[in-house]
């Protein structure tokens, strides 16, 4: 039935309402999903213990094989749709997808020295590094991780004045104009890189040229990936 | 609904069959969207790769739930139903048929693999996305590997040629009881949880995300694995011990050795992976470590199913030797290549694609000239101890220039030093754990080899040389002990560096104790039966077999002083962490209730809740402990008594402080058997200690080969494990029996308990901030009965089950009559050769051949013949396979020459490393910060900064 309602809905003129309506799909399709991921297998158990009670243990047997072809099913259709684009992703996958980033050399360098400091700290606890010792590692470890630190700081200048500026741009907008943020053209680049379409308000893919729902053009912004 | 049921129980062969193909085509499915995810990082298809490997998990699961609806309908179609069940099996041992026999066994692993999967995706949940799509990956080509496996070639839902047969030929009786029921899914499940490391390392890999990330993502399940294969290890050995009835419970068969050898791969992986986790060190050996452990994991199911190695447990033979070696071969090139590929990560360096291509090209022609290289030198017509010798030269010397020279040169222009993380001091915990990856890769070395040896003797001699238990006690035993002494040095050195005064402080004590351990061993052991030094028989004849005899012969006395070592060190670092917390002031989140409950729950509660890497290094020290009382258990072998007597019912026997009274025989029928019971008492210093009831059970089916029932007392200080011979009804009757006193077996099952409580504690989940202490109290409390309970179930039921249930395991038949020490030493040095009995030795074989060569052999000594003489006609007779220990001459000296140059390389390395590490001796790793003269430290706002964070770090 969701199927049905969702491939009509890109022929249905773009309206606010629909847009709820899109989102009510959405929200009722994840709401299925966590029903069946806890609902079938309870329910599987249950009438597999039960028949194996009033009937016989094969047919418990068969009760959980079929269970388990069940859940086969509903995972795949569920993998496919998910392929296709057509189910929601759990809300916060595409921004946590968005917030993982590289290998911090400076970061896991700093880990390292943190850990040490730590690890001299328990030493000295219990005794097995004198006093001087654990000093003079101490301030060499610290030294160390100043220098760790100063550099990320110095790496992270940039990107921070930056905020800083995009920031007092906002506030110096919303004092000043309307509370209205207009993007220059088609589209809002999401942080996580997607496109939001300024018709219909829709949520596309990073690289896509026209909006899915409304099939409005989404130009190209510049500053896809302004870090805030 | 019964119709329906019929119809689909008469397709049940062929529908289990589709499922399988479905797994494999879903699996298939899901490994390219998982490569999908991992190549474009859109979350949307690491989704739905996430869906497709639970789609995987639900098809296997079906597919088992299939066998076992076969299993309990009795659908003798299927020939591995009818193979392995019959109609009168009761319900729980239909169940354990799952795994009873080859195919069954492959499925039920794939099954298990699938629990992991199943539960590894969604522990995963929205965390390590980066890593998540090659995880998926490399778990379902695993999946497709064992589904290829078995859609072709063991494929359990195969149906009999002939049709369904009115019955099926019953499980193995020596599969058919408790242990067996619970053994093989452990020892499984720790095997198969060694993919999901490798799984997260092939991860790391694949995506160049070397950090620390993907060793705290994939700590926990590597304990977990590790936990079950050391727990498997240990039920295993329950099972021989309480049904095999030879008196002992390792008898360092190719299928205990392949399950040992992933546990030392993976018990040195959690030590060495914590320097990287500190040091950013050894990354290349840690991803080399998780690979081999699930490398042996695949390698040794390969051995011992491929019929390629004679074993007690052998499987069927078949083809599916092939399947396994094509992906051991596939699993190393991928491996290996994908190391080579990131080089440059591994070995800090930065990367370029120039590098990349230097060094798998560079890598993959030194291994095939060396492949070549190696094929050509073996087919020269030298002598074989040459040819091994130049092999050996060669394949060492490649490695070397592989390591030393190509990659230093490639490499040269950068300036590493300042990157590449380096070791603070010698005198440092750091340098103890290599010291302990060189012992476990040692004892690994020795073990792979002399289990291989069949293998290689072939190869080399074209004589096919199985390699009894004497030689591993022989040769095993020093890199035991070896192993111990580390353990308790090891714990003694602080992380980074120790002050010598703090080292000093460190070792006095437990010096103190040993010395103590060994006086009072020396002084009282002999009083109380356990002589500090006992003398065997020396292996080989010539200055090693003397050597290893006389070291062997000290064995008691150092194990146990090691032993004492160990437990006075772990004291020691619990009562430094208690005062250590007492002067901080933090002991007092433990409440006092639970100190006055016995001390344990107030133990358990204050190991819990301690900062998480500070519990994993106690929850470590618990599992130290677990493994000391463990080799306490293996010391006691060195005092085992075993005698042989007749008896008329009413006489007594005394044995060593024991007094056994023979009250009589009795019989009892039931519908499938006689069973005949020698009801004996067991008294110690005049009290009755235990009632004993072996026994002969005579099945109508088979009335020539009565079976043996094997009757054990437990007892703190010994084990009572007796044996009935034979019961002659026309002669008074009178019994004989085989007495075996085997002191401080029982500390070995009690010593697995300590480590699983061990590991409960090292992976105890961090608990939330923001529960409360009573929950976190209540979660201590719970861990630690959950963990005693289970503790006790297990050290009770052997007990029980042998009073209780002794129908259920006819055990071998027929019996060994020793008569005398010598007697003892020659069957022990000799195997059976009648062909079929696959590795046992005339001491423990019973089968008609080797009593004849046992009967033979009495004559000779009757005559007056020597050991020594004896062995030689035996040899001369039968051949060098005849012999338990591979003869010390020849060609046959690679089997401890190999090892023994691998530990000299290896002990070589160790040094080097050594000394490159003490070049740098005094500087933290990279020298950030140019040191001047002492300069007083002046604080700065990163100092602030620096001491929040170092706060926040464990909490």
């Amino acid at each position: 039935m969701t199927e049905a309602k969702k491939s009509a809905t890109p022929a249905e003129p773009r309206h606010d309402e629909d847009d709820e309506r899109l989102h009510d799909d959405l929200e009722a399709e994840r709401r299925l999903g966590r029903i069946v991921a806890v609902g079938l297998p309870v329910a599987t158990l249950a009438a597999a213990v039960i028949v194996g009670v009033v009937a016989s243990v094969p047919s418990a047997l068969l009760v959980l094989a079929s269970g388990a072809l069940l859940g086969a099913i509903a995972l795949l259709w569920a993998s496919v749709r998910t392929l296709s684009g057509d189910a929601p992703l759990p809300e916060d996958l595409e921004i946590l997808a968005a917030q993982s980033h590289d290998v911090d050399d400076l970061a896991e360098q700093k880990r390292r020295i943190l850990r040490a400091l730590k690890d001299i700290e328990n030493e000295r606890a219990i005794g097995r590094i004198g006093e001087a010792d654990y000093e003079e590692m101490a301030r060499r470890y610290r030294d160390d991780a100043k220098v760790v630190m100063k550099r990320m700081d110095e790496r992270e200048a940039p990107a921070m004045a930056e905020a800083e500026r995009l920031a007092r741009a906002y506030v110096d907008k919303r004092t000043a104009a309307p509370p209205r943020v207009e993007a220059p053209q088609g589209a809002v680049a999401l942080p996580s890189g997607r496109r939001t379409c300024l018709s219909c308000g829709v949520s596309n893919e990073p690289d896509a040229a026209f909006c899915k729902k409304c099939g409005a053009a989404l130009a190209r912004s510049e500053g896809t990936d302004a870090t805030v | 609904m019964m119709s329906v049921l019929q119809v689909f129980g008469n397709s049940i062969p062929t529908f289990g069959g589709s499922l399988l193909l479905a797994a494999m085509v879903v699996a298939s499915y899901t490994f390219a969207v998982a490569l999908a995810a991992g190549a474009s990082g859109r979350p949307r298809t690491l989704q739905a790769a996430r869906f497709g490997a639970y789609g995987t998990v639900a098809i296997v699961g079906g597919a088992v739930l299939c066998l076992a609806y076969a299993f309990v309908t009795h659908d003798f179609r299927i020939r591995y139903v009818a193979h392995y069940s019959d109609r009168s099996m009761p319900l729980q041992y239909l169940f354990t048929a799952l795994w009873g026999g080859q195919d069954g066994s492959l499925l039920w692993w794939l099954f298990l693999l699938s629990a992991y999967i199943g539960a590894c995706v969604r522990w995963l949940g929205k965390s390590y996305l980066a890593l998540q799509p090659y995880i998926i990956a490399t778990l379902m080509g695993i999946v497709l590997f064992f589904c290829v496996l078995m859609v072709f070639s063991a494929n359990p839902f195969a149906t009999n040629v002939a049709g369904a047969r009115a019955d099926g030929e019953g499980l193995n009786p020596l599969l058919q009881n408790y242990w067996m029921v619970i053994h093989p899914p452990c020892l499984y499940t720790g095997f198969v949880g060694c993919s999901v490391p490798f799984a997260f390392a092939v991860a790391a890999l694949a995506t160049g995300r070397l950090d620390h990330e993907w060793i705290v993502a994939s700590r926990k399940w590597t304990l977990f694995a590790w936990m079950f294969l050391g727990v498997g290890n240990t039920l295993g050995m329950l099972w021989a011990y309480e049904e095999l009835g030879w008196g002992g419970y390792w008898g360092w068969d190719p299928v205990e050795n392949a399950a040992f050898m992933p546990f030392l791969t993976a018990s040195a992986y959690v030590h060495s992976v914590m320097i990287q986790e500190r040091r950013g060190l050894l990354k290349v050996w840690n991803v080399f470590l998780i690979s081999l452990t699930f490398f042996l994991t695949i390698f040794g199911t390969f051995l011992t199913r491929s019929g390629m190695i004679a074993s007690v447990h052998s499987f069927a033979q078949s083809s599916i030797g092939t399947y396994f070696a094509v992906f051991l071969l596939m699993l190393v090139c991928f491996a290996t290549t994908l190391v080579l590929w990131r080089w440059p990560e591994l070995r800090d360096v930065p990367p370029s694609l120039r590098l990349r291509k230097a060094a798998v090209t560079a890598g993959w022609v030194i291994i095939l000239a060396c492949g070549v290289g190696l094929t050509s030198v073996w087919r020269m017509s030298l002598p074989v101890a040459w040819r091994v010798t130049i092999i050996a030269l060669v394949a060492g010397a490649a490695v070397f220039v592989a390591l030393e020279i190509v990659f230093r040169r490639m490499t040269a222009g950068l300036d590493l030093r300042t990157r590449r993380p380096q070791l603070e001091a010698l005198l440092s915990r750091e340098f103890t754990f290599l010291l302990n990856n060189w012992a476990l890769c040692s004892l690994l070395f020795f073990i792979l080899i002399a289990t291989t040896f069949p293998l290689i003797s072939e190869a080399l001699m074209g004589d096919k040389v199985t390699v009894g238990p004497p030689f591993y006690k022989a040769w095993v035993q020093p890199l035991g002990i070896l192993l111990l002494l580390l353990m308790g040095t090891g714990t003694l050195f602080g992380w980074k560096k120790t002050s010598p005064d703090g080292l000093r402080r460190a070792f006095r004590a437990p010096v103190i104790v040993t010395g103590l351990a060994v006086v009072a061993h020396i002084v009282i052991g002999p009083m109380i039966g356990f002589p500090a030094v006992v003398w065997g028989d020396a292996i080989y004849t010539g200055p090693i077999g003397a050597t290893l005899r006389v070291f062997n012969a000290f064995t008691p006395v150092i194990g146990f002083s090691l032993c004492a070592f160990n437990v006075a060190v772990i004291v020691q670092e619990f009562v430094m962490l208690f005062r250590a917390r007492a002067s901080a002031g933090t002991s007092r989140s433990t409440p006092v209730a639970l100190w006055f409950l016995g001390g344990l729950p107030g133990f358990v509660h204050t190991l819990l809740t301690l900062p998480p890497p500070s519990r994993r290094r106690y929850g470590g020290y618990v599992v130290h402990l677990g493994i000391v009382l463990m080799f306490i258990g293996f010391t006691g072998q060195s005092w085992n008594v075993d005698k042989e007597t007749s008896l008329y019912p009413g006489q007594t026997y005394v044995v060593g402080d024991y007094t056994l009274k023979y009250d009589g025989a009795r019989m009892e029928v039931d519908n499938n058997k006689r069973m005949v019971f020698a009801d004996v008492d067991v008294f110690k210093h005049g009290r009755l200690e235990a009632h004993l009831t072996p026994a002969k059970f005579i099945y109508k089916k088979q009335p020539d080969s009565p079976t043996t029932e094997v009757a054990m007392a437990h007892f703190l200080r010994d084990d009572v494990y007796l044996i009935v011979g034979t019961i002659n009804p026309s002669n008074k009757n009178l019994a004989s029996f085989q007495i075996h006193i085997n002191p401080l077996v029982s500390w070995i099952w009690f010593g697995c308990i300590v480590l699983i409580a061990g590991s409960v504690v090292c992976m105890w989940p961090q608990i939330e901030f923001g529960e409360s202490r009573v929950w976190a109290g209540a979660r201590g409390i719970a861990a630690t009965a959950a963990s005693v309970v289970f503790g006790i179930m297990l050290a009770a039921t052997p007990a029980a089950h042998a009073q209780t249930m002794p129908g259920m395991s006819p055990t071998n038949s027929g019996t060994v009559r020793i008569d005398n020490d010598m007697e003892r030493s020659i069957f022990g040095a000799l195997r059976c050769m009648c062909g079929s009995c696959e590795r046992d030795l005339l001491s423990t074989c019973t089968c008609s051949t080797a009593e004849e060569a046992r009967d033979t052999i009495r004559e000779k000594l009757r005559v007056g013949q020597l050991r020594d003489q004896i062995l030689a006609e035996y040899e001369a007779k039968y051949g060098v396979d005849a012999m338990a220990v591979p003869p010390n001459h020849g060609a046959f000296r690679v089997i401890w020459m190999l090892p023994v140059a691998g530990i000299g390389a290896g002990a070589y390395g160790l040094a080097r490393f050594m000394r490159r590490w003490r070049s740098h001796e005094g500087s933290a790793g990279a020298p950030l910060v140019p040191r001047g003269p002492e300069a007083p430290p002046v604080r700065d706002a990163y100092d602030a900064r620096l001491d929040d964070e170092l706060k926040d770090l464990d909490d």
